[in-house]
């Protein structure tokens, strides 16, 4: 069997794995549903998110220990993953051969050869770990912006599926939405597509965890090199390479991603190209191309990028009141050390209401999840703990359920609160409109609810009327039009002189038929004016009992800008920000 | 002879390679086992939690509680430490003594919303000269922009004409603290930076009608101790001056009720508010001040809810009397 | 696509076939991974408590299992209850729990306890109510609507589960152990919601607790009574018994009783002039015992099997009235 024959059928196989990952990322126990299916494999063996929450935690999250064996296999082997595991590679690999297809063997060997901007990928890398890397001055984990793995799962997840699946309906049941997709999707799109112009323009270019491979493969044991002084310098070895590492001179090693093309390639007898022990014949540049002054550059522009930022105060005083985080969260400076915008607490969301958000709260804050109660299915559902147990990295941590609830052995800590729900009394049906509704009410999850109502009655728009006559429960009214029936709801009081409020049953043109319950004891004198009240239940929120879920935002009426909404205030993973004791 | 040569070259470059491969493997596997978190992240981050030191001296039976009647308040101060054994009981030779003032709003001094910056004053001078103490910080974090509260209310000049230091609080001199079994005050940012450094604690407190706590003195004066978004704590507000006063334990309290703030407080804004009551009061037991304070305001102790949880938490006695308050009056 | 002339090493050989089944054991590992899982454990969402897990938790003190948990489905029932299957088969059976628990002093003292998951309560509460034994007693700390005890045995309801203790003797230690058992059923499912809203149809001081049965089908014999509730009342001393039904519609309910009055004559029995001052009603000599059917808005109801005629038309006369006011409260909402 060949290299290259295993290295294909890796890279179908691992991304495979990784997009049926993706799919079963549902909860559920079918086999193509959640069940036991590791499906943060590719995120926990990444390096780059290792090292990455390594620097602004100082704390090796245990789950992303298999990262270890990545690094250590890469520092004996090379850069093996880029070519036998990693899923984008595939991508871009697979795209690069069908836009290279056509050409000419000296095309290709042209389009191969290595460039200089190659060592844009290193610059990349020194700034997301230098924003990293002081985490008492302010340290922020930018890594998943463009690490691989966190990117073509968002792309998957947040992109692909979704549109995929929306005839289909196989992974979901109902369409999935997501805010700003159209972003994720750009980027993911010309990533692929740029690998026309350019064989792995991506690998070449930019992937910061392929300039970490490189930059840690310095010392491996085995690398790719000229054996013998055969070579007839063909340079066919530099058609099909991969990695634009130039082995036919002096191999680039850092930027090699083993895929044995070359060695396939060669066409010499006695396969000038190894992959062996000793270092190429023709020579080898084992470091990438950056001077000092260019990765001193890269470190403090890093350095400095962070403190900029937070010059906005949006993790201060200026906090941005919508950006209200999935249950389980870490507070916000700690939250935004661990997330790596991966996707997948979105992903598995079974209501759909966690999105990736813009930079309205933060910079920083890009792409990572804030709950968005309009969107989905019904705000985040009171008994499910999902986001915390898919967290690759702990951002939001696994809660227990109890945590979550309040219950058990966190009774004494109350449960969990997302933030605050508020009425805009401008808006609300019973305030505004004189309409009853109180469909917030009665979805508000916890017992006891954490919306009450208070009982008001309204005289309606010109509802004063008189009585003309009365006779058993019928009464025939005059001062406006009543539309048949519009009356009969049970909403609707007639208020007599005297005070007295009788319910309406039911009403005609000129008639109101009145409660029987209510004995009328003394009829109303003819002529004289009653009114023609609404009864309202005019909602509060009772801010010690509001979690924040948004149920009640979800199913208000009122679908534009809805007339309760959550804010962050009052979440009990900020201090800060606690509105109650 | 050239091939073995280069055989050598090759395999010390190799052997050489290998080792460093080794080591580099030896460290990734080092670092990740001594940063291993199997525990995961836990919600609250507990970053530098404190306890604030106990700053009292030993307690002298019927030297705890002194009131001087008087218009002149540094001759007033004066005699009321004098009564309790004199500044020297308290500030030994090379102490380093913070006293925290009232400093809460950019107010102006006639307005008796702040401490007195000559009262302030006085007991700097004293603690340099009697007490011989090594250096004398003040220090508030007030409620409106730090430099201009210590400016406009005249404490920053009497402070450093006096020769004392001013030291205006930062994020950095924040650190947290819980008071053991409070239920407010948990895991909440103190001003600790001039705490840690100090030897002796002083409070300063003019006596002021409250409109939510009905009164603010010398109890109510540690709140200008907390961080954060403390202004929460004012939907509880007997319950936090409560904790207060059992997480803060001063050397000594003093009481400025020369004059009182009646009403309007705590930040007046009318001399009229004002009423000449011409007393000070230096007290080791700042509920038992508090407690003659409240008369000064035409109030009774007991109509003070915070007093009375103050006593149940161990902060002091609200029966000032009991404590045999020597008294003196200066003309 | 240029491949390379020669053969290639037998190294690479190797290798590849080595890396090849590297991967082969990693989709295996992975494979086997996801199997291992339990079905009621998806972290994620937590749903009702298992019920297997509850009930071999339970140990009532001084008693000890000494057999696994049996669990039968609809397909295997009989296998446990032999003839006895279609009953509950036919009543929404979802699932039996057995298992046997002896006492650790006395080894003859032991009980097998029956957990019946019937699916809904309105299904529990039929085969329970339907099969009480006339020497029915109180049990302590249930209501007597929802649980009874036997020389031997103690039977309950809960939500959508029948269960029955069956002991092997008469015997104190082991009555406190089957009681014991049942209340620590019973708060390990909260949740469970015993009782319908239907019940509070039959209110008042004559109302002969514990009396209450539902019949999901064949009630009093006659096929068209499904969703039947009969009670007891005692009138002048004598126990009578009446029934209700709610059907859909008063259209409905005045065929039915049409239909029943029919099918009372076709069986024999005649029909009975009674001074009934309720609208509609029916009345018949049914072998000796009278029976009086009626409808009221949507219910039908009735007397059934009634010795006492007087007794029989004070019942009538009272559940016409609660069923007035059980309409009127409807109406009123």
């Amino acid at each position: 069997m060949k290299i290259v024959t295993v290295r294909r059928i890796s890279q179908v196989f691992f991304f495979s794995l990784f997009l049926w990952f993706c799919i079963v990322t549902t909860i559920g126990d079918k086999f193509q549903q959640l069940r036991n299916w590791p499906v943060n494999l590719f995120l926990h063996f990444d390096p780059l998110a290792a090292i990455g929450t390594l620097l602004t935690t100082h704390t090796l999250y245990w789950p992303l220990l298999p990262a270890l064996v990545i690094i250590i296999l890469t520092i004996i082997f090379g850069r093996f993953f880029c070519s036998f595991v990693c899923p984008f590679g595939s991508i871009h690999h697979f795209v690069g051969y069908l836009g290279s297809r056509k050409k000419t063997a000296a095309q290709k060997i042209k389009q191969n050869r290595y460039r200089k901007a190659q060592v844009i990928k290193y610059v990349i890398l020194i700034i997301f770990l230098s924003m990293a890397a002081f985490p008492m001055l302010a340290g922020s984990l930018q890594t998943g912006l463009l690490d691989p793995i966190p990117l073509v799962t968002r792309s998957v997840n947040l992109v692909l599926l979704p549109i995929a699946d929306s005839s289909l309906n196989l992974v979901s049941v109902g369409q999935r939405f997501y805010e700003g997709a159209w972003i994720i999707f750009i980027i993911f799109l010309s990533a692929v597509l740029l690998n026309l112009v350019i064989q792995r323009f991506y690998c070449r270019f930019i992937c910061p965890l392929g300039a970490l491979f490189g930059i840690i493969s310095r010392f491996a044991v085995w690398r790719i090199g000229k054996k013998t002084d055969t070579c007839t310098n063909c340079k066919f070895c530099e058609q099909r390479c991969e990695g634009g590492c130039e082995p036919s001179s002096k191999i680039r090693f850092s930027e090699c991603v083993l895929c044995f093309n070359c060695r396939q390639d060669c066409k010499t007898k006695d396969d000038v190209i190894r992959y062996q022990t000793q270092k190429s014949l023709a020579g080898e540049v084992t470091g990438p191309d950056i001077s000092r002054r260019g990765i001193v550059l890269s470190f403090a522009s890093g350095f400095f990028a962070v403190p900029a930022v937070r010059l906005s105060a949006k993790l201060a005083a200026n906090w941005f009141h919508k950006v209200i985080r999935p249950p389980g969260s870490l507070a916000e400076p700690e939250f935004l050390k661990r997330c790596i915008k991966c996707g997948q607490c979105m992903r598995i969301c079974p209501t759909n209401v966690i999105q990736p958000a813009g930079i309205e709260g933060g910079i920083e804050g890009l792409w990572t999840p804030v709950l968005n109660n309009r969107i989905g299915s019904s705000g985040c559902q009171l008994n499910c703990t999902a986001c915390g147990q898919v967290c690759p990295t702990a951002a939001i941590r696994p809660i227990t359920l109890d945590e979550k609830l309040g219950t058990g052995d966190f009774a004494s800590k109350g449960p969990i609160r997302l933030g605050t729900a508020f009425f805009d009394r401008n808006r609300c049906l019973p305030w505004a409109f004189d309409k009853p509704c109180i469909v917030c009410e009665e979805n508000c999850p916890v017992s006891p609810k954490a919306i009450y109502t208070r009982e008001v009655f309204s005289t309606i728009r010109d509802g004063i009327l008189t009585v003309i006559s009365i006779s058993g429960d019928t009464m025939e009214v005059s001062g406006r039009n009543l539309i048949l029936d519009k009356y009969s709801t049970g909403d609707y009081y007639c208020l007599f002189e005297g005070g007295r409020r009788v319910k309406i049953l039911a009403n005609s043109e000129k008639t109101l038929t009145i409660s029987r319950e209510e004995k009328i004891e003394k009829i109303p004198a003819e002529g004289s004016k009653s009114e023609l009240q609404v009864r309202l239940q005019r909602p509060y929120v009772d801010m010690e009992r509001c979690i924040g879920c948004g149920v009640c935002e979800h199913e208000c009426p009122v679908s534009g800008k809805k007339a309760i909404r959550v804010s962050a205030e009052g979440e009990s993973r900020s201090r800060d920000r606690k509105l109650l004791l | 002879m050239n091939k073995a040569n280069d055989n050598n070259l090759t395999r010390r470059q190799f052997v050489a390679r290998v080792v460093k491969a080794g080591a580099s493997v030896a460290a990734a596997g080092i670092v990740a086992g001594l940063a291993l978190d199997k525990e995961g992240p836990s919600a609250q981050a507990q970053a530098d939690m404190v306890t604030l030191p106990d700053f009292s001296v030993p307690a002298q039976d019927g030297k705890i509680i002194s009131i001087v009647k008087g218009a002149d308040r540094e001759r007033g101060v004066n005699k009321a430490i004098e009564l309790l054994g004199g500044i020297e009981r308290f500030i030994k030779p090379d102490d380093t003594v913070v006293i925290k003032p009232n400093v809460a709003f950019a107010s102006i001094p006639a307005l008796g919303a702040t401490a007195n910056p000559q009262l302030i004053a006085e007991v700097v001078r004293l603690c340099y000269a009697r007490g011989r103490a090594r250096r004398v910080y003040v220090t508030d974090n007030p409620i409106n922009d730090p430099a201009s509260c210590f400016a406009i209310s005249g404490i920053a000049k009497a402070v450093e004409q006096a020769g004392g230091i001013l030291l205006l609080p930062k994020d950095s001199s924040f650190k947290t603290t819980t008071l053991a079994g409070g239920r407010l005050i948990n895991n909440w940012p103190v001003l600790y930076e001039p705490l840690a450094k100090a030897d002796k604690l002083i409070g300063i407190a003019p006596v002021k009608d409250h409109s939510r706590a009905m009164a603010s003195m010398s109890m109510k004066n540690w709140y200008g101790l907390l961080g954060g978004r403390r202004n929460v704590f004012h939907q509880d507000i007997n319950t936090i001056i409560a904790e207060l006063a059992m997480l803060v334990k001063p050397t000594l309290v003093i009481l400025d009720g020369t004059e009182v703030m009646m009403t309007n407080g705590p930040t007046g804004g009318s001399f009229s508010d004002l009423k000449r009551k011409d007393t000070i009061i230096a007290s080791c037991d700042q509920v038992a001040a508090d407690a003659f304070g409240s008369t000064l305001l035409g109030l009774r102790p007991d109509s003070l809810p915070y007093l009375a949880k103050a006593q149940a938490g161990g902060a002091g006695t609200t029966d000032y009397m009991s404590l045999k308050p020597l008294m003196a009056d200066i003309i | 696509m240029v491949s390379n002339q020669g053969k290639w090493p037998r190294h690479e050989s190797v290798i590849s076939i080595f890396l090849f089944a590297v991967l082969f054991l990693i989709g295996l590992v992975i494979i086997s991974a996801q199997f291992d899982f339990r079905k009621n454990a998806v972290p994620a969402v937590a749903g009702p408590e298992d019920i297997h897990e509850l009930i071999s938790g339970i140990s009532p003190a001084g008693f000890k299992a000494i057999s696994e948990i049996e669990e039968y489905n609809a397909d295997n029932l009989y296998e446990k209850i032999d003839g006895k299957a279609p009953y509950y088969t036919e009543t929404g059976f979802v699932k039996l729990f057995t298992r046997w628990l002896v006492s650790e002093s006395d080894e003859n003292l032991m009980f097998e306890f029956y957990v019946f998951d019937m699916g809904l309560f309105a299904n529990a509460f039929c085969v329970y109510s339907t099969q009480k034994r006339p020497d029915a007693q109180v049990l302590p700390a249930f209501n007597p609507d929802f649980g009874y005890r036997t020389e031997n045995a103690v039977f309950f309801v809960h939500g959508k589960y029948y269960v029955e203790l069956v002991g092997s003797a008469v015997s104190g230690e082991l009555l406190a152990a089957q009681k014991d058992f049942a209340g620590k059923f019973r708060d390990g499912l909260p949740d469970e919601k015993t009782g319908m809203p239907e019940f509070s149809i039959f209110v008042g001081e004559n109302l002969v607790a514990g009396s209450i049965k539902l019949y999901l089908s064949a009630g009093l014999g006659f096929d068209g009574f499904d969703n039947t509730l009969t009670a007891v009342y005692k009138i002048d001393d004598k126990e009578t018994t009446v029934f209700v039904s709610r059907r859909v519609s008063q259209q409905q309910a005045k065929e039915l009783v049409e239909k029943y009055y029919e099918f009372l004559i076709d069986v024999g029995g005649k029909n009975k002039e009674l001074d009934l001052p309720i609208e509609g009603a029916k009345a018949v000599d049914f072998y000796g015992p009278t029976e009086i059917v009626f409808h009221k808005g949507n219910f039908v109801a009735g007397i059934h099997e009634a010795e006492d005629e007087a007794a029989a038309v004070k019942a009538a006369v009272l559940l016409n009235d609660i069923l007035e006011k059980a309409n009127h409260d409807e109406q009123g909402q």
